[in-house]
């Protein structure tokens, strides 16, 4: 029989033998939750307002001509204003007012500047600087970065340097400016090695050249004989890699040394080697080997040289790139049909697909940053380069153009340079910059011709 | 038993603990308060109506009608309150198309009780009805402008509750027109005496209005260039505590408010800084320097870096 009670004792509450720690707990209880609704914070009468929103300009920054002791250091020091001018402007990002707006004259390098006279001019930067030579020859360059409209320095720095390297010392001031006001490391202080071409267009000259990454010092390191493709640089020593077409030999991979002119061939294949990269730590070179008509991707030790095999698919895998911790492999592959952008471990597992759109994928470059991949992709007659993340998302086109191609990152990840072909008989490829941001697509002065481009790591 | 009474006590005032204070790591979320914009429903036939019969009604001498005192009368409409107010668009657009020919001075008989709303509203004329006293609004908005919209007489009385020449006769004579025109006082001195719902952080200040704080957002914008491209600059929001002089300008150097460590917050916060000394002396409304003078501003560039 169910009974029903009715009485509801049970919600009444409990006697507890020995009652002494129940009330107490009770208390504290709600001693407690007073509190907690006690400490909420107390309601703040300020305006507050949001902004999302702001507009995306270079910076305007005054670049004083560094002060000279005698003659010939005022003009290394207006040599070097203008290599700083010229790098700042060139990366997009700032805007170098001209000189003869300046209302102040800066004549002492170790005095504040009037800053009202910068602000009027709309300055929001300032650069000062000095070149005095030492007593043993060398050269001292110091720069000081002021805010302008907040009337303080922000940093200065000095360097010693030989004479003739002044050059190196514009660049590196233009890297310490660089990172100060962006928050990225610079990448002036770099080169660029590319296959100069010369000649009419159905029996072209390429040699290898090498350049500072604004055009000075332009040297060749080859002569011409044989025909050169895809130099890479490598990461830690003054190596490059790079193929060659001898007459008579079937294309090989190079490592050349570009201070001593030393070549040497990177192993003895059976078969045709392509897109020679080297890995992160400089220790291996990766590459692509045909066999048949078949290509697969090996990496080889540069000391030991030996090799190891990574893919092993009966359709084309080439042009293969490092991400920049040495974990993953990106490269090309056709086993799906089209050429695809795939990526997997460094040591050949996990291969995935991660290019998925209309088109042909090819050609991928892996970041410095490590959150990018760029990637050259041809569609319905149009040639573009992107970008896409290591996950195949966030696909974007950077730049569309004639038979653009051959992506190349300078050392922060910020800029890539590619070249792109001038249609015609007279026409022939040039090499061009462009942002990650898709702004600032500049054209790289080179004497001719100039195709396959490589950034070099910082010189340091 | 009572060791499991005490553990479970104190798990529970744990859990609640937690709730209340949140984990130490959380970001505290806040966002702006609401400002609440009112918007009336006109009915078409009202202002037909009005219309109609404005073409009827015999002239009068009307120099006070043509100044125009809705800031004084927060039961106004808030659009005519808004044109005088700044450039921008009114919220309530549909209440604002009938109003230019008759309708303007028309809502005024709703000022009626123009005394006694203007006493309570006593530095927050007519932002107050905006985003203060919506229970008010809700009253006035329940009868008043529509029967204040219908008789072209009202339109007389206007100029006379607002300014000086106060005459209480004209309003005698409306009365007898619209019976029910007592409504609307009613409603207002009710919600003069009732406690309005307001905003939490809401002062005896005048707030600023939606279009002047849209006003310093555009004029602190255009000056700022944040760093994007940077890797992560997406997360890299800066906040600032300004505080301002009455002419605009700085009274001291900004404030960040959320210092992080890192060079690319570093510049990040020098792009913000950079941005509001740049665009100074700001230009805000002069009356509400109290509640200007001192802000927070924060500058979060996540919807400018596209990735």
């Amino acid at each position: 029989m169910i009974t029903i009670d009715t009485t509801m004792r049970w919600l009444s509450v409990p006697v507890v033998r020995g009652t002494r720690a129940w009330p107490p707990l009770a208390a504290l209880l709600v001693g407690i939750l007073a509190g907690l609704v006690g400490m909420a914070p107390a309601a703040r009468a300020q305006l507050q307002i949001d902004i999302t929103q702001g507009v995306v300009e270079p910076v305007p920054i005054a670049i004083n001509a560094f002060l000279g002791s005698g003659a010939e250091e005022a003009q290394v020091g207006r040599d070097i204003a203008a290599v700083i001018s010229a790098n700042l402007d060139r990366s997009g990002l700032f805007r170098p007012l001209d000189p003869a707006s300046f209302i102040e004259k800066i004549a002492n390098f170790d005095a504040a500047p009037g800053f009202a006279n910068w602000r009027v001019i709309n300055a929001q930067a300032l650069v000062t600087g000095r070149v005095t030579r030492q007593s043993d020859g060398r050269l001292r360059a110091e720069f000081r970065l002021w805010d302008v409209f907040a009337g303080t320095q922000m940093t200065g720095q000095q360097f010693f340097t030989a004479p003739e390297n002044w050059r190196r010392v514009a660049h590196v001031i233009s890297d310490a400016i660089y990172e100060r006001m962006t928050g990225e490391k610079g990448y002036f202080d770099t080169r660029v090695v590319f296959v100069d071409e010369t000649g009419p267009k159905d029996r072209r000259v390429k040699r290898l050249a090498i350049m500072d990454q604004d055009g000075a010092n332009l040297r060749y390191l080859t002569d011409g004989s044989d025909l050169v493709l895809t130099p890479r640089f490598s990461p830690t020593s003054q190596e490059i890699t790079y193929m060659s077409y001898g007459a008579g030999f079937e294309p090989r991979v190079y490592l050349l040394n570009i201070e001593t002119g030393q070549r040497e061939a990177v192993g003895n294949f059976p078969g045709m080697t392509f897109s020679p990269r080297f890995s992160p730590d400089g220790q291996r070179i990766i590459m692509s080997l045909q066999s048949g008509g078949n290509s697969n991707i090996y990496t080889m030790d540069l000391r030991s040289r030996q090799t190891t095999r990574l893919t092993n698919t009966p359709a084309i895998d080439t042009a293969p790139s490092f991400s920049p911790d040495g974990k993953f492999i990106a490269f090309e592959s056709d086993r799906g049909g089209s050429q695809q952008i795939y990526v997997m471990r460094a040591d050949g597992g996990e291969q995935r697909r991660i290019s998925f759109g209309p088109g042909i994928y090819s050609t991928p470059v892996w970041s410095p940053r490590g959150d990018v991949i760029a990637f050259t992709k041809q569609t319905a007659g149009r040639f573009l380069i992107g970008v896409m993340r290591p996950d195949g998302s966030g696909e974007r086109v950077l730049t569309e153009g004639f038979h653009n191609e051959g992506p190349t990152w300078a050392p922060n990840g910020r800029v890539m340079m590619f070249f792109r072909d001038t249609p015609g008989a007279d026409g022939g490829p040039q090499l061009w910059t462009v942002d990650l941001t898709g702004y600032n697509e500049r054209r790289v002065p080179s004497p001719s011709f100039a195709s396959d481009p490589a950034w070099s790591p910082p010189i340091n | 038993m009572r060791n499991a009474a005490i553990i479970s006590g104190l798990g529970h005032v744990a859990v609640i603990a937690m709730l209340s204070l949140g984990l130490p790591s959380a970001d505290r979320f806040e966002s702006a308060p609401i400002e609440t914009v009112p918007v009336e429903f006109v009915d078409i036939s009202e202002l037909t109506k009005l219309r109609a019969g404005d073409r009827k009604a015999e002239p009068k001498e009307t120099q006070e009608a043509a100044t125009e005192a809705p800031p004084e009368d927060p039961h106004e409409t808030p659009p005519p309150q808004r044109q005088e107010q700044a450039a921008a668009p009114p919220p309530a657009p549909e209440p604002q198309v009938p109003e230019p020919p008759t309708p303007v001075p028309a809502p005024k008989p709703a000022a009626v009780p123009a005394p006694a709303p203007r006493r309570e509203a006593k530095s927050e004329p007519e932002p107050a009805p905006r985003d203060k006293d919506e229970a008010e609004q809700r009253a006035a908005i329940k009868n008043p402008p529509m029967p204040a919209l219908r008789p072209p007489p009202p339109r007389r009385s206007p100029p006379a509750p607002k300014r000086e020449n106060f005459n209480p006769d004209n309003i005698a004579a409306l009365l007898n027109k619209i019976p029910d025109q007592s409504q609307p006082r009613q409603a207002t001195e009710l919600a003069a005496q009732t406690p309005a719902f307001g905003v939490a952080t809401g002062t005896n200040t005048p707030a600023m209005t939606m279009s002047e704080v849209d006003a310093i957002r555009a004029q602190i914008s255009r000056c700022w260039s944040p760093p994007i491209g940077v890797q992560g600059a997406e997360t890299l929001a800066v906040r600032l505590k300004l505080a301002l002089n009455p002419d605009g300008s700085l009274s001291q150097p900004p404030e960040v408010v959320n210092a992080a460590g890192g060079l690319a917050f570093q510049v990040a916060a020098e792009s913000a800084m950079r941005a509001v000394r740049r665009c100074q002396p700001y230009n805000l409304p002069a009356e509400k320097y109290e509640t200007w003078r001192s802000m927070l501003v924060r500058f979060d560039p996540r919807e400018m870096a596209g990735g």
